[in-house]
């Protein structure tokens, strides 16, 4: 009989503690893998997102004061870190951009801005849902509208958080915006479809609130289809200079029209992946502390089969090994348990989740559930110790039985 | 050839109660000794003191010239491995595991058998106290009498020199009772038994009968 076949019988002796202890170690590594595979997740994505071209790229806006269009173009092309400059493409798109803030006497406020995006042809905006604008007028907006922040845009909806942009398709929001002189603007746009905003950052035409002619440019833009942007694409060598070519254009007088703001994406990223380190911690602590007072509680009701095995010659490192063999199967039950839940349920069960419960549309489009292979070795690392150390803790408990004093009452 | 010498043993529990008092005896080779007395008599104590269970307040015990009262605690259990085999009152078999399996259970220990030969042997033991044809029914399948018949076979297991039995008949009718006591006495043909019981009957099977009280031990065979 091997030391398995006894383990397992000897689990069958406390059926009901087995099972609490599989349970409360797969329910741990659940929410392990769920918040580490996330992190993960959010991880690449910053990395994915880093390595698209636009990404590595600013947007610079030609000004006559700084000399012929090819004197410009000449002093970017110049400038170290830049592989390529060209202007930025057609066609137009009209679209609502998310949020952005801009400090208005010394206080922040926030914006949607109503945009004609010329975007690089190698960059797309997704569409969720509905169809690209085609006509003056239409515009798309992002998934995760939140009129609720914007004071300057009039809705025919209810002004509540986190709407489903799905739900403004077909309707005309009145647009009320101001510009540089503070002079009120009112237009009408038409939404025709919904894009995923996460994948299009706020950043990409926040510098039309800027330009002095930006009422007269997108006047000219809603009418004239044909109109030739007057913006350069400039591409960057590598993503992490685009501070220092921004800086050599601040120094030759241009100013960067677009800035990225993927730093506060990454930063999210690695806010998220120390929290789910510090998340981690503290479950696997908390794990910990539960099956220690359960492993113990176990050698308690064990009491009379260990000291059936002290009677029979089993030394106690004897016994201690059969135990450990024992809280080793429950560590791989309890993790072979968790990865099956996490992989069969929470892939296709966390978008709606995220939408029905917690109304966070953006997320589960931009950040696809994966596994990663790296977190569940980790987890089953865990899976394992926490059984480990808790029969270590619990091991003095063991050494104290006397079978002369469980056995008999002699 | 004497086998178990014990000299001026006493167990005091908390330095108050006196379970064992002072006892000095010898247990003679093949020889089934009954230790009879009351509840609360001491009688089990002297039996887990033999069976090193217990660890004496004072005095010694030889067994086989080896004062088995200074052994630490692996040698202890190497000691009731190769040289004790233990019948309950309760039996005290693996409820997860079948008759054959618990008469394996302490050859586990035993490297030098191969696990077939752990199954022969164990068949061969199951046989010996008729339960062979209930070899793979698990204890709660099995009538008490035929419990306790599995729980012999187990102590014969490693082939031990003594057989310690505390009321090995206490919660058997007693078609049964006489069973085990004529298997018992059937063991002390090789073996030395000791078996503790309230039980008079065992003076029809017991070589030596003694009496235990109040922590003493009296009778024939004393020194």
């Amino acid at each position: 009989m091997s030391l398995f076949r006894l383990s397992l019988a000897n689990m069958r002796c406390n059926k009901g503690k087995t099972a609490v202890n599989i349970l409360i170690i797969a329910l741990a590594l659940i929410l392990f893998l769920v918040v580490n595979n996330l992190a993960a997740a959010l991880a690449q994505y910053v990395n994915g997102m880093k390595a698209l071209p636009k990404y590595r790229t600013l947007q610079v806006t030609y000004n006559r004061g700084f000399g012929s269009r090819e004197t410009f173009e000449g002093t970017l092309k110049g400038m170290s870190h830049v592989k390529q400059v060209r202007q930025a493409a057609s066609p137009l798109i009209g679209m609502i951009q998310d949020s952005a803030q801009k400090i208005t006497d010394g206080a922040y406020e926030d914006y949607y801005y109503l945009t004609f995006q010329e975007f690089h042809p190698d960059v797309k905006i997704d569409l969720i849902s509905g169809e690209y604008p085609k006509h003056p007028g239409e515009v798309v907006i992002p998934l995760n509208f939140q009129p609720y922040y914007d004071s300057y845009m009039s809705l025919t909806k209810e002004k509540i958080p986190y709407l489903n942009g799905k739900d403004f398709i077909g309707d005309t929001i009145t647009f009320s915006f101001r510009d540089v002189q503070e002079n009120w603007h009112q237009d009408k746009v038409t939404v025709v479809g919904v894009y995923d905003s996460v994948k299009v950052l706020e950043e990409a035409s926040t510098a039309y609130l800027y330009q002095e002619d930006f009422i007269r440019l997108s006047k000219i833009r809603f009418e004239d289809p044909n109109y030739q942007p007057t913006d350069y694409e400039v591409v960057v060598d590598e993503y992490q200079n685009i501070p220092a070519v921004e800086k050599q254009m601040e120094n030759y007088g241009a100013i960067p029209s677009r800035k990225t703001s993927l730093g506060g994406i990454g930063d999210f990223a690695f806010l998220m992946s120390g929290a789910s380190a510090a998340l981690s911690a503290v479950v696997i602590a908390f794990t910990l502390l539960i099956v220690c007072y359960l492993i113990s509680s176990l050698i308690g009701k064990r009491k009379k089969l260990v000291a059936l095995f002290q009677t029979l010659g089993y030394r106690n490192a004897k016994i201690f090994r059969m135990l450990l063999s024992e809280v080793l199967l429950i560590g791989l039950a309890g993790t072979l348990a968790a990865n099956l839940l996490t992989a069969l349920l929470f892939g296709p069960l966390w978008e709606p989740i995220l939408t029905r419960f917690f109304s966070v549309y953006f997320l589960p489009l931009a950040i696809q559930w994966d596994y990663y292979w790296r977190t569940v070795l980790i987890s089953a690392a865990a899976g394992c110790l926490i059984p480990l150390c808790a029969l270590l803790f619990c091991y003095p408990k063991l050494a104290k039985i006397r079978p002369a004093e469980v056995l008999s009452d002699g | 050839m004497t086998m178990i010498e014990i000299k001026d043993l006493t167990k005091q529990y908390a330095k108050k109660v006196t379970a064992v008092d002072h006892v000095t005896a010898v247990f003679k080779d093949k020889t089934f000794y009954g230790i009879m007395g009351r509840s609360g008599s001491g009688k089990s104590t002297l039996l887990q003191l033999l069976g090193t269970l217990a660890a004496p307040t004072e005095g010694t015990i030889v067994a086989g010239g080896e004062d088995i009262t200074r052994l630490k605690p692996n040698a202890l259990a190497d000691f009731r491995q190769k040289q004790i085999g233990f019948v309950f009152q309760d039996f005290q078999l693996h409820p997860y595991l079948t008759a054959l399996q618990n008469v394996m259970l302490p050859m586990q220990l035993n490297a030098g058998i191969s696990r077939r030969e752990q199954k022969e042997k164990a068949m061969e033991l199951l046989r010996k106290v008729s339960l062979e044809h209930r070899a793979d029914h698990y204890p709660k399948q099995l009538s008490g009498g035929e419990q306790q018949r599995a729980a012999i076979a187990r102590a014969l297991a490693n082939d031990p020199r003594y057989i310690l039995a505390d009321e090995p008949t206490g919660n058997l009718d007693v078609q049964n009772e006489q069973r085990i006591f004529s298997l018992l006495k059937e063991l002390s043909g090789n073996k030395t038994v000791i078996a503790v019981t309230h039980n008079p009957v065992i003076s029809q099977y017991a070589g030596v009968v003694l009496h235990m009280q109040d922590g003493r031990l009296q009778g024939e065979g004393m020194v």
